[in-house]
């Protein structure tokens, strides 16, 4: 069932003595329930627009839908009060005069919430987020990643089956992003939240979102699942290897040059006679490393160390724009 | 029961709402209890300054505000503290706006049961409250110091009534100012409703000099400002004991109710159709 049916969207904002700039062209989007979207495009690309237009936030200059059955232009009252947004960064909606509890204390009753029931639903948010320890602590005495938990742990007060995070891990350190995205996976899983995440993170969008939706300059360009896009774009990451072995009398090993799956090239060079250097090209870096690692182990080598560079947001709208372009000439 | 079966909508959750925004006001202030001790003296200070004009000129004027019982300094401290009540009730709405806008939270209360209404009330209430407990301090310490004197049989229902009506009446007008924050793009600073209100006030609703000096032309100005007929009312009971079916009563009550229905309805229609704007234009929210 498509908990988001939208189509056409158009947005326009006015500009005081510039005329109107156009945000967001001809959008279609659905989206299934239980899905974890991933919204992706550069800065200004529309993505904070569209997702304020399907909260109900934002009224659309053209277009409509529905988004959790209700209509999105005669019903955006009734969409506003069943889905959550977390704003791109953590400060957003927390009073610093007001401890963490505190903080949830007073959301509680703006959502309607109230009594034991609040202060259970409180708790327990506090648990599952793992602020309990943080509950009497003030806001500026925790960190960045904490407070983004705590206005994820306020959105999450309403409990309501559609989710928006715009940007979420934003700005956080790498513990407050692992934080962050197990707590997103854990939602989606246990929850059986949907929801809609805007990042220009590839790699974030690749580990937590089942389909990803890629925004220029106010267009949909793609919208696929997540690994049938990353395939149909032929995209390969690079993994480069350090490895370690010598034979008994000192010399050093030539290596056999192995093939992976999903993986285009192997290429294997030598810093020094006993420290061979593998680079793999992998189109699916959870398909190639376990095979990866099973060959060195079957080589009697060591791993010394091992590093993935993540495909960045360029190369996905590069290698979008020359797909388009090959389509394009076979077709002239 | 889930956390949306469990969700409260309807006039209890409502008042919950109000309640936790005015708690909210209440904390921030006893954050930083220098600010509350600020707040007092600022109050006082404004009050203080007219209790000493009062004197200065009391036996000079007094005959001029006989129909109140002939005690200018009465007269002027009683329009004075009221003002300042209606002040707070008057500026708090665009304030509350404009600080939930800025803090990028409005959009949140948008998305919420209760929301920016819950926000506005309660936090409305608490600022009234607030700013009246310091005003009967200081009515209080000036009955104290002597020169003001008022009646011993007072017919307090209907002060109070009287005090609601006006109170209700500036909040209504301060609703509608706050709604130019998006109608009018006053994104900060003061609207021009409360702004154009208050020194209307100042100079035509009777707070400083009685009616009777003003020219023809003010006069006129002075019958559609709520705080002409409040004024009249609270001094009217408190400064001369009339009976509640006292003509001076109902002739200044009826008007003052009738003002305080059309501002709170223009004020709600305005802030609303200002939120459906903003909506539609994209200014509900700063872009973060």
């Amino acid at each position: 069932m498509a908990i988001i049916d939208v189509h056409d969207i158009g947005k326009q904002y006015r500009l005081s003595g510039h005329g109107r700039v156009s945000v967001l062209q001809q959008v279609n989007l659905r989206v299934s329930e239980g899905a974890i979207l991933g919204l992706l495009g550069p800065n200004g690309a529309g993505k904070t627009t569209l997702i304020k237009i399907l909260t109900g936030l934002l009224r659309p200059d053209s277009g409509g839908g529905t988004v959790l059955g209700y209509d999105l232009l005669r019903q955006h009252g009734r969409i506003r009060g069943l889905v959550s947004l977390v704003a791109p960064t953590a400060e957003v909606g927390i009073d610093n005069n007001l401890t963490v509890r505190q903080n949830l204390a007073f959301w509680a009753p703006i959502f309607g919430l109230h009594g034991r029931f609040a202060r259970r639903r409180i708790d327990g948010l506090l648990e599952r987020l793992g602020l309990a320890d943080k509950a009497d602590a003030w806001p500026m005495h925790i960190s960045a990643g904490q407070r983004q938990r705590l206005a994820l742990a306020r959105s999450l007060l309403a409990e309501t089956p559609l989710l928006f995070l715009d940007e979420p891990t934003n700005k956080l350190d790498s513990e407050g992003v692992r934080s962050v995205r197990q707590m997103i996976a854990d939602l989606n899983q246990q929850h059986a939240v949907t929801i809609i995440l805007t990042t220009h993170v590839m790699e974030e969008a690749e580990e937590l979102c089942s389909e990803i939706a890629l925004l220029r300059e106010g267009v949909l360009v793609a919208h696929q699942p997540t690994a049938e896009l990353m395939r149909s774009l032929h995209l390969t990451r690079p993994i480069m290897i350090t490895l370690q072995r010598q034979n008994r009398d000192g010399s050093a090993v030539v290596l056999p040059t192995p093939s992976f799956p999903a993986a285009t090239a192997v290429q294997i060079s030598a810093a020094s006679a006993s420290s061979p250097i593998m680079k793999v090209e992998s189109l699916d870096i959870r398909t190639t490393i376990p095979a990866l690692l099973a060959w060195v182990r079957e080589q009697g080598c060591t791993l010394t160390t091992m590093r993935a560079e993540p495909v960045t947001l360029t190369d996905v709208f590069q290698a979008l724009t020359e797909q388009r372009l090959q389509v394009k000439e076979r077709r002239d | 029961m889930s956390a949306s079966e469990q969700q409260r909508g309807g006039l209890r959750g409502f008042l919950r709402a109000c309640r936790v925004a005015a708690w909210l006001e209440y904390r921030n202030l006893r954050y930083y209890p220098s600010n509350l001790i600020l707040a007092g003296i600022q109050e006082l200070t404004a009050v203080g300054v007219w209790y000493f004009v009062g004197r200065f000129l009391n036996a000079g004027v007094s005959q001029a505000v006989q129909q109140y019982g002939a005690n200018y300094l009465a007269y002027v401290v009683i329009g004075v503290l009221l003002n300042q009540v209606c002040l707070a009730a008057l500026n708090g709405p665009f304030t509350t706006i404009s600080d939930a806008f800025w803090d990028k939270r409005l959009e949140t209360y948008r998305l919420s049961v209760h929301g920016i209404w819950a926000n506005l009330i309660g936090r409305l209430s608490w600022q009234v409250l607030f700013s009246t407990c310091l005003q009967i301090l200081a009515l209080l310490l000036m009955l104290l110091l002597g020169g003001v004197s008022i009646r011993v049989s007072i017919n307090w229902p209907l002060v109070l009534c009287a005090f609601l009506l006006l109170v209700l009446s500036n909040a209504g007008l301060g609703v509608a100012g706050a709604s130019l924050f998006f109608l009018l793009e006053v994104k900060s600073g003061q609207d021009p409703i409360t702004w154009a209100y208050r020194y209307l006030v100042m100079l035509a609703s009777g707070l400083y000099v009685p009616l009777t000096v003003l020219p023809g032309w003010l006069r006129g100005l002075s019958s559609i400002l709520p705080q002409t007929y409040g004024f009249a009312v609270v001094r009217t009971l408190l400064l001369t004991g009339a009976p509640w079916n006292a003509p001076a009563i109902w002739g200044n009550l009826l008007p003052l109710a009738a003002a305080t229905l059309l501002t709170l309805g223009a004020g709600y229609a305005m802030l609303s159709t200002a939120l459906h704007r903003a909506e539609r234009g994209g200014g509900i929210g700063v872009v973060v």
